[in-house]
């Protein structure tokens, strides 16, 4: 589904995002994409919605290289993956249903179908009594649902989310989780790039770790997690 | 494609994507309605002055057109010339003219005036004395020199006391109508790209407002079309109100005003209001904001959004 090749962005010469990234995501995989902050995650993110054009490689996604593709192509690219923003970017003066309902308008869709689809999803992540609110008005949990909420409600084939229960408690954090994994039984491909590491060792998703930039091995994973579990922390 | 919308078949109508373009353009004018109201004004007093001016500007070329083809003068005779006289001269300054002269006794001038004042008139004819002159009416052939190279040459004529090409207020009014002609062909383009660049304004204002709402959209899929639609609806919907208070404004300006206007006005100078907020000239003023509305907003969001 996703496969990217000798991979780089770069924004200047100084300030190099990633470096040489080589990642092949299979078709319904889940996969928690973890680091430091600064290494590159978000970047990652932003070349595999189409939002960044690498300064090297080539990113295929469903057979088509959106490393090249022309600018008025995009959005239809991005149509094919639902995305939770880490700082949630929902349209502040436009109402829970609304902010959700725009996935599906942009695709020209029915209104009564978008509102009656906006309105299930709502109700499946418990947002039904917050239709006509306001984001402003919502909790940051609230808030993190209805970008939750605007990301799935097209079943896209891929789903791509930053630091999605970064706002919630530990409750609500497995209740989306949990929401975001059957997706991927599914068969929608899901990237989510997380510093909690709770989340790794919970779900049946492969890790892959970057650096720096650089993308690590699996033995480097595995060699640091051994050494944090060793330091105890 | 989502497998949502890929399962309607489709990707949506034209239908769909209009309705929601309306909608959010009507949003958008119900949320910040001074800025949309301004834009409005703007657009429909342009229209109302590029309406007035321009009907005023073709006025003035019909007149000056008509005054251009009527060639014809007269020539006054001395006292006393008789009509035997007056004949003879006919004769010849029809020779000189290449064209028709015709002689006007004093009488005939006399009843002619009294005619065409009506009841006022008839006294007229009861004077003692006759005080208008002998004339020849003179309508030059297609051959004949400029009236001016006439006029010397008649003025010359033994018998003839003054060729008169036309009053001076006439001409006066053919160089105020050439100047008035002039400024409105200038003041034309000034006023609509003025009204242009205001509505242009208030959505290049709603573009930066919501630019985080574009992005976003953006980032959903939305292509620069779809982001760009409601915008060109709110320029449309601007422009055709805007054009509909032109086309009231230019009604009410017919109704009240411009009879009073008019009073003031000598008959030669008064407008044809008729065609002042004609229907033909109220639905181009309306079709006219719409096409201001469109194309000022679509030059404006082509240059924020690029």
């Amino acid at each position: 589904m996703i496969k990217l090749f000798h991979v780089s962005k770069a924004y200047s010469d100084q300030e190099t995002a990633l470096s040489g990234i080589n990642l092949e995501i299979a078709k319904g995989e889940l996969v928690f994409l973890t680091g430091p902050s600064g290494a590159g995650k978000s970047t990652l993110l932003r070349l595999l919605m189409s939002a960044e054009l690498p300064t090297q490689g080539q990113i295929v996604i469903a057979g088509r290289n959106v490393a090249r593709i022309r600018r008025s192509a995009a959005p239809y690219i991005r149509r094919h993956i639902g995305v939770v923003f880490q700082d949630f970017k929902l349209i502040p003066n436009r109402t829970v249903l609304e902010n959700v309902a725009v996935s599906l308008e942009v695709l020209g869709l029915p209104r009564a179908t978008v509102q009656a689809q906006a309105k299930a999803t709502l109700e499946r992540l418990g947002l039904a009594q917050k239709l006509d609110v306001l984001p402003e008005r919502l909790s940051g949990g609230e808030q993190q649902r209805v970008a939750i909420a605007r990301a799935v409600i097209g079943e896209p084939a891929i789903l791509l989310a930053d630091e999605p229960t970064g706002n919630l408690d530990p409750a609500l954090t497995l209740e989306v989780m949990d929401f975001i994994t059957s997706m991927s039984a599914r068969g929608t491909t899901i990237v989510v790039a997380t510093h909690d590491h709770r989340l790794v060792e919970r779900y049946p998703g492969r890790e892959i770790r970057l650096e720096g930039g650089r993308l690590l091995s699996g033995e480097d994973i595995a060699g640091e997690v051994h050494v944090s579990e060793f330091m105890g922390s | 494609m989502s497998r949502l919308a890929s399962s309607f078949g489709v990707q949506g109508t034209l239908w769909n994507r209009a309705s929601y373009a309306f909608r959010k353009a009507w949003a958008a004018m119900v949320h910040a309605p001074f800025t949309h109201l301004v834009s409005m004004f703007s657009i429909a007093v342009s229209l109302i002055l590029a309406a007035v001016i321009g009907t005023a500007m073709l006025q003035a070329r019909a007149l000056l057109e008509s005054w251009g083809s009527r060639t014809e003068f007269t020539i006054y005779l001395r006292d006393g010339t008789s009509a035997a006289d007056g004949l003879r001269l006919q004769e010849r300054v029809a020779n000189l003219v290449k064209g028709e002269a015709r002689f006007v006794s004093p009488e005939e001038a006399l009843r002619r005036l009294a005619a065409s004042m009506g009841e006022e008139g008839r006294g007229l004819t009861e004077l003692a004395t006759n005080p208008l002159p002998a004339s020849i009416e003179v309508i030059p052939g297609p051959e004949a020199r400029a009236v001016e190279v006439l006029q010397a040459e008649l003025q010359g004529l033994e018998g003839i006391a003054e060729v008169d090409l036309g009053s001076e207020h006439a001409r006066r009014f053919v160089r105020l109508a050439r100047g008035a002609e002039a400024a409105g062909l200038l003041l034309l383009p000034i006023l609509v790209l003025a009204a242009a660049v205001l509505a242009g304004s208030v959505v290049r204002l709603g573009v930066h407002e919501r630019r985080r709402e574009i992005e976003i959209l953006r980032l959903v899929g939305a292509t620069d079309a779809f982001v760009r639609a409601p915008f060109l609806v709110e320029g449309l919907l601007a422009g055709l109100i805007g054009g509909g208070l032109a086309a009231g404004g230019l009604l009410i300006l017919k109704a009240q005003l411009a009879p009073d206007l008019l009073e003031t006005l000598p008959a030669l100078f008064r407008p044809d209001l008729a065609s002042l907020a004609s229907p033909i000239q109220l639905a181009a003023v309306v079709g006219a904001g719409a096409l201001l509305g469109v194309v000022a907003t679509a030059l404006s969001v082509e240059r924020q959004l690029r």
